[in-house]
């Protein structure tokens, strides 16, 4: 629970709520919340795992039937918010990634999943915005209500809101306020994207630590095991929003196609680290999300990789245990040298990833 | 005494600890045919138990079928030693106050109005307590009582996890200390990295008598009390009190289990002279802290420890002073919008969160309560 909860879900409250449509919250001291939706809770799960809990929902009486557990309840989930106060605090920038998957539970059930991040004295990263357009374009391939919305605004959620109470949810009135929210967010995206990156995706990839190689697309990305064993680190929540927008990411610019995977590359973790915390987090939400067998991402510890230099391989035995901000130098210096290694050929993924990336444009991304 | 045993906490435990530890009457109310053992409080008390609790007013046209002040919704600084204002009681972007418990009697004036009743209600079923609460506010409707009176006081049974009657027992150590001259917190902004203390209770004898005087606090009182001057007018008990000691106490609740070391991150800052944990069972004080606990009838007991070896007055002190400007927070939610705005524009100020923060820390405690008390006056 962050300590800021509390006021988000205040402000969800003065959210005028039509009659017809009604409210679930929980304060902050219940755990209620982590229960399954059909059991009274806001956590919403798809195939054989759940993706955490949200804040707050409006539902109809009406019934439904979780994807997830195949249980039907008496309450049809409409509108689901994950909310955060982090633009106003000090960990304003990984606490924006740590709660992504949450959302994303809801919208795979085929509910309106917004995240809603209250305006502060620090801004939005441009690829939640994106991510979440994308990973819209991408669930209604098997759901066409599925929605992934990233707000700050609580008009937005207000008129969205509205918009179900008085046309429902399976209208084209709800579907075009839906997408007029997801255009808008596409908006600020390119913002960035086009002043900064010029439009070019590669470039653009390469500024999240995505890297087109020989061995196909490859997200690096920095943890130590120990980050994930403490719980106050709360890397696993950080490494499976990487995944899932990284993912989006990749399919919005078109660089990847549906059916393919890229890798996940944790170069300071070995096989063994990966093995290990396999065994001994199985139970973790988190991780097990990472590690699920259907997901699109390959995870690669650096000792996986084939022809990489005992230089590189050197550089990052030095940095383990370390504080990577107090060597951060020696980090950059490793991370370069892996990356120059990996987008030459000379390193390069086992077999299982080694297929070649299509460079093909995949225009029904765009509204 | 070398065994240590935890206490159940049950209706009866809760009941009586209400009624013999805090000395709050225990009524019977009668609903119908039935009879529910209750304890009754004053509007102002029920708001501070709802608030440090979290036990909800009875209202079934809210999500849960109750509505609910918690103390976490009264947001100030994020840090000790700090003044960053986080939303919470303001919305820091516009400076408006947003959630003050003014505001709330303007939406639930039963808040405000009529005795509250206390009422333990055990489940082990979520659904289960929500249609028990439902048939409740049927029943006090059907024979003429008012439903929103009643504070649900939740007790989960059949589940390992015990730790949602924690904040009952912040409450109780707020309430105990309060009444020996303390001021009392449950929602600490504390050192960053350090991690939150569930209670702490300070004297700081000349800062309180400015605010019994005008009515802020009894003999004591918890920042919450510091809010409901307007909305339940002044506390006016001039009763002796303690005097000339200054004092800071840290608590760490526990009732899952029979010891809470992490009070020892708390010591360690040095602001505090005193450390007990609060835990509900049956043992000797740990060494590194004394143990505020309950008898099976409910009476409370306080064992002493060896006391902290880390204390240093002056880091009470420094601590002490920025407390001194997070308490003034509390007593400026007194006032409506219109009021804050002419507060500060009345120093040539605009409603902005550095102009409000330079006005709070150049305006001494005693100042800020004579311009709120003007404005409720003549409000």
């Amino acid at each position: 629970m962050s300590k800021t909860d509390a006021f988000i879900k205040n402000q969800l409250r003065c959210v005028k709520t039509p009659s017809g449509l009604k409210r679930r919250v929980f304060i902050d001291a219940s755990r209620q919340d982590q229960r399954l939706w059909v059991e009274g809770g806001l956590t919403f799960g798809f195939g054989e795992h759940k993706y955490g809990s949200c804040d707050f929902a409006w539902y109809i009486e009406n019934q439904w039937t979780d994807p997830y557990s195949g249980r039907t309840c008496m309450a049809k989930p409409i509108i689901v918010v994950e909310g955060t106060d982090c633009l106003n605090t000090r960990s304003w920038g990984n606490a924006q990634i740590q709660r992504f998957h949450h959302v994303y539970g809801a919208a795979l059930c085929g509910v309106t999943g917004v995240y809603y991040l209250n305006k502060g004295e620090h801004t939005i990263r441009p690829y939640l915005f994106a991510a979440a357009y994308y990973g819209t374009q991408h669930l209604r391939k098997t759901n066409e209500n599925s929605n992934y919305l990233v707000l700050d605004d609580l008009q937005d959620i207000e008129e969205l809101v509205a918009s179900a109470a008085d046309f429902g949810v399976d209208s084209g009135k709800y579907k075009r306020t839906c997408d007029n929210i997801l255009s808008a967010m596409l908006n600020r995206f390119n913002e960035t994207f086009a002043d900064r990156f010029n439009g070019d995706w590669t470039k653009y990839l390469e500024s999240r630590g995505i890297y087109q190689t020989p061995s196909g697309w490859i997200r690096i990305l920095g943890p130590q095991k120990e980050n994930f064993t403490n719980p106050s680190k709360r890397m696993g929540h950080i490494v499976i929003g990487e995944a899932l927008t990284s993912h989006f990411l990749l399919l919005g610019s078109g660089t990847l196609v549906e059916e393919e995977e890229f890798t996940y590359l944790l170069p300071q973790m070995t096989k063994g680290d990966v093995s290990t915390l396999d065994s001994r987090m199985s139970r973790d939400k988190e991780w097990a999300l990472l590690r699920k067998d259907d997901n699109p991402w390959r995870v690669v510890a650096l000792d996986e990789l084939e022809g990489i230099s005992d230089d590189v391989i050197s550089a990052y035995d030095f940095l383990k245990g370390k504080n990577r901000n107090k060597f951060r130098k020696q980090k950059n210096d490793a991370d370069r040298a892996l990356v120059s290694e990996l987008k030459s050929g000379e390193a390069s993924i086992p077999s299982k990833a080694g297929r070649r990336p299509q460079l093909t444009r995949v225009s029904d991304y765009w509204l | 005494m070398s065994q240590k045993r935890l206490y159940s906490v049950d209706r009866n435990l809760i009941l009586r600890i209400l009624q013999r530890g805090l000395g709050y009457p225990l009524v019977r109310v009668q609903v119908g045919d039935e009879s529910i053992s209750s304890i009754r409080m004053s509007p102002r008390s029920a708001f501070v138990y709802a608030a440090l609790t979290g036990h909800g007013y009875l209202d079934v046209t809210e999500p849960e079928l109750r509505y609910f002040v918690t103390k976490n919704m009264f947001r100030v600084f994020n840090q000790a030693g700090e003044h960053n204002l986080q939303n919470g009681i303001f919305v820091t972007d516009s400076m408006h106050l947003f959630c003050t418990p003014n505001l709330m009697a303007k939406e639930k004036p039963y808040i405000s109005e009529g005795d509250k009743y206390v009422m333990p209600v055990v489940f082990d079923d979520h659904q289960e307590l929500l249609v028990r609460l439902s048939a409740t506010s049927n029943a006090f409707s059907d024979s003429g009582l008012n439903p929103h009176d009643v504070i649900v006081c939740p007790i989960r049974v059949g589940t390992k996890s015990t730790t949602e009657l924690e904040s009952f027992f912040e409450f109780v150590v707020a309430d105990a200390y309060s009444r020996e001259g303390y001021i009392v917190d449950t929602q600490i902004p504390f050192y960053y990295g350090v991690g939150t203390p569930d209670v702490a209770a300070y004297a700081i004898p000349d800062l309180a008598e400015v605010l019994r005087e005008h009515g802020y606090i009894g003999v004591g009182g918890t920042t919450i009390d510091l809010m409901l001057r307007r909305l339940f007018g002044s506390l006016g008990e001039k009763d002796p009190h303690p005097a000339g000691r200054r004092d800071s106490i840290v608590f760490e609740v526990k009732t899952g289990q029979t010891e809470a070391p992490q009070i020892l991150k708390y010591i360690r800052r040095g602001v505090f002279a005193h450390a007990y944990e609060v835990i509900p069972c049956e043992k000797d004080p740990e060494e590194y802290a004394g143990l505020v606990t309950v008898s099976k009838n409910g009476e409370l007991m306080r064992k002493e420890g060896l006391g902290s070896t880390e204390f240093s007055v002056e880091k009470r002190d420094s601590y002490f002073d920025w407390l001194a400007d997070y308490f003034k927070v509390f007593i400026i939610s007194n006032l409506s919008n219109l009021e804050f705005r002419g507060l500060l524009g009345d120093s040539g100020l605009s409603p902005t969160k550095d102009d409000f923060v330079t006005w709070l820390r150049k305006t001494a405690i005693a100042e800020v309560v004579e311009l709120v008390d003007s404005r409720i006056q003549t409000g």
